[in-house]
């Protein structure tokens, strides 16, 4: 009988990470993000990979049969280890391939690879083990042709239902969202990812080699302490991403012309360091007209250590115009908008038109939507000084 | 005493008994898939709803009970007198596993998602069907499922919903297209089978 072969989580891995990086417009123009895509693609492979990693070992306890009880027990622990690292390593090779693939992409857009870039690999492909190897272990625990799809499916329908949380899972595998860079995690994070994913993998070899020769049922509690141990604790590094973000210190920076402070990036997308300064030059010239103590206000692409910078977006690939500018850095003025404090339906409402109106003091040349002004009860004119000085104070005491 | 053709057919394929246990995991996974618009992890400012995509797991779970265990058997006996029982069992399976699903629906109060349930439900069918038939059983269920996952995380682009072209289950009800496409792959997938028939374990 044909011998499973778990190759084609390769190509899938590959085509899946595909689709990622193409529907993820920003990943073309930085390596970080077309990495980070690659490693989301995981989110369906490893379910894959389990259930793929489980149908080896459901053939092997099944037609194997009376062979493989007959073989010494390191020769039957020798042959399921080695099929269930094979289809981990095949999906790690596809998830290599595809991060390989996702840095040329970037290369290719002007943005360098650089090593913190690829940091999200190494959880990633330890996990990709542990998957596989807890596919397998209960391959070996409930030898039924039943159980591969049924686990895929099931795994599928944790995440996508998020029962019992089970979303939460999804920040090991990426980070692709509007939170731009938590995926700029710091090593120490990471590091506590890879070793508890290997900690699980290791826990489903163990119960692995040991199913197969003694009696099963005796360790499979063990795995699943194991599993739920290990994963409460790759996960509670997660629970303050912004408290492990890489350092922001060794960021390329540009001078804003005509103003005190600087703009900082990420180091993979230093091409935009100054087409982003240019930007915010009037910007931050009519920002040091309302409150003269910002005259060296800091930027910065992300908010890592940099607390004091005010939050802009990365242009990737797109025009980048006064009026983005504004509407963000008036937007970070507003402590009370990010969560601080709560806000009524009214103050909040009070706090927005006042964004607007010091957005639009910042931007002045802009087109205001005239739908917008009306619903705010703002005037269809751009604000006077005095009207820009009255909202910039709302939004930074939040009253 | 002497057992009907139909009924060692029907043995060959799981019976009543694993029918009815897919049955109910589809019902348990309808009971439990969310029909909202929901954030898709990972994807930033992108909803989706789960249920239309998790209604594909049918297509996994068919390829199951659509494999041959004893193809070299099957092939013993004349083409003709297979067609029928394939045909029937397709048939049955189809409705069977639809039935579960509108069940799970009713219980909810969501009959109105009941067309959703045929769409994606037929589509899925048809492509497990085809999926037995190339697949050998122990990764016969892997297409369907990974194509239910993709649509799920990069089936749409926007808060809204909007489906991409290549994802069916999250076309709106409304569009022809994509009920064209799910009429054809069920009976491209139901001709293939009982012409075919699933591969064998392996």
């Amino acid at each position: 009988m044909r011998v499973l072969r778990s190759w084609f989580v390769l190509p899938v891995t590959a085509v899946v990470a595909a689709v990622s990086l193409v529907s993820q417009p920003e990943a073309r123009f930085s390596t970080t993000w077309a990495v980070d895509a690659a490693v989301t693609s995981l989110l369906v492979v490893w379910p894959l990979s389990a259930g793929l990693a489980a149908a080896d070992a459901v053939r092997v306890r099944r037609t194997g049969g009376a062979l493989v009880d007959a073989l010494p027990a390191p020769a039957v622990v020798r042959l399921l280890w080695r099929r269930a690292a094979a289809a981990g390593a095949w999906t790690a090779a596809g998830l290599g391939i595809a991060a390989a693939g996702g840095a040329v992409v970037g290369a290719a857009h002007g943005s360098p690879p650089t090593l913190a870039a690829f940091t999200p690999v190494a959880p990633a492909v330890a996990g990709s083990f542990a998957v596989a190897a807890l596919g397998a272990a209960l391959g070996v625990l409930l030898p039924s042709w039943l159980l591969p799809p049924l686990l895929a499916a099931g795994s599928y329908a944790f995440l996508a239902f998020d029962v019992a949380g089970a979303q939460s899972l999804v920040g090991l595998v990426g980070a692709t969202s509007g939170v731009v860079l938590g995926l700029e995690v710091g090593p120490v994070a990471l590091g506590a990812r890879v070793v508890a994913l290997s900690a699980a993998a290791a826990a489903a070899a163990v119960v692995l080699a040991w199913s197969a020769t003694r009696r099963p049922w005796l360790l499979a509690p063990l795995l699943g302490v194991a599993v739920l141990a290990a994963g409460a604790w790759a996960l509670a590094d997660m629970d303050d991403p912004y408290g492990h973000w890489r350092s922001d210190a060794d960021w390329p920076c540009a001078d804003v012309p005509g103003a005190g402070g600087l703009v900082c990036v990420p180091s993979d997308q230093r091409r935009d360091v100054e087409v982003l300064a240019e930007a915010l030059s009037p910007v931050s010239g009519r920002l040091t007209q309302l409150d003269p103590a910002r005259a060296d206000q800091d930027f910065s692409a992300t908010r890592a250590s940099r607390a004091d910078a005010l939050l802009v977006p990365l242009p990737f690939g797109r025009p980048v115009d006064e009026p983005s500018m504004a509407d963000a850095v008036a937007a970070e003025l507003a402590p009370c908008l990010r969560g601080d404090r709560d806000l009524s339906a009214r103050e909040e409402e009070d706090v927005f038109a006042a964004v607007v109106t010091t957005a639009w003091w910042l931007a002045p040349g802009r087109e205001q939507d005239p739908a917008l002004l009306e619903s705010l009860g703002l005037p269809d004119s751009p604000p006077t000084r005095a009207e820009a000085q009255r909202a910039y104070d709302v939004i930074t005491t939040c009253r | 005493m002497r057992t009907s053709f139909a009924a060692l057919f029907l043995r060959s394929r799981g019976g009543a008994a694993r029918t009815g246990l897919l049955a109910a995991v589809v019902t348990v996974a309808l009971l439990l898939a969310p029909v909202d618009l929901l954030a898709v992890p990972l994807r930033g400012q992108v909803n989706a709803s789960p249920m239309p995509n998790a209604v594909l797991l049918v297509g996994a779970l068919v390829s199951f009970s659509l494999a041959s265990p004893w193809r070299d058997l099957h092939e013993l006996v004349p083409l003709r007198r297979l067609v029928l029982p394939r045909a029937l069992w397709y048939l049955a399976l189809t409705a069977c596993l639809l039935l579960a699903g509108y069940v799970a629906l009713a219980v909810r109060g969501l009959e109105p998602f009941a067309a959703h349930l045929l769409r994606s439900g037929l589509a899925a069918t048809g492509a497990g069907a085809l999926s037995a038939c190339l697949l050998p059983r122990s990764v016969s269920w892997t297409p369907v499922l990974l194509y239910g996952m993709v649509s799920w995380v990069w089936g749409t682009v926007d808060q809204e919903g909007t489906a991409r072209v290549w994802s069916l289950p999250n076309q709106p009800l409304d569009s022809a297209p994509a009920a064209a496409v799910a009429a054809a792959a069920w009976l491209v997938g139901g001709l293939v089978f009982t012409w075919r028939d699933g591969r064998q374990v392996g």
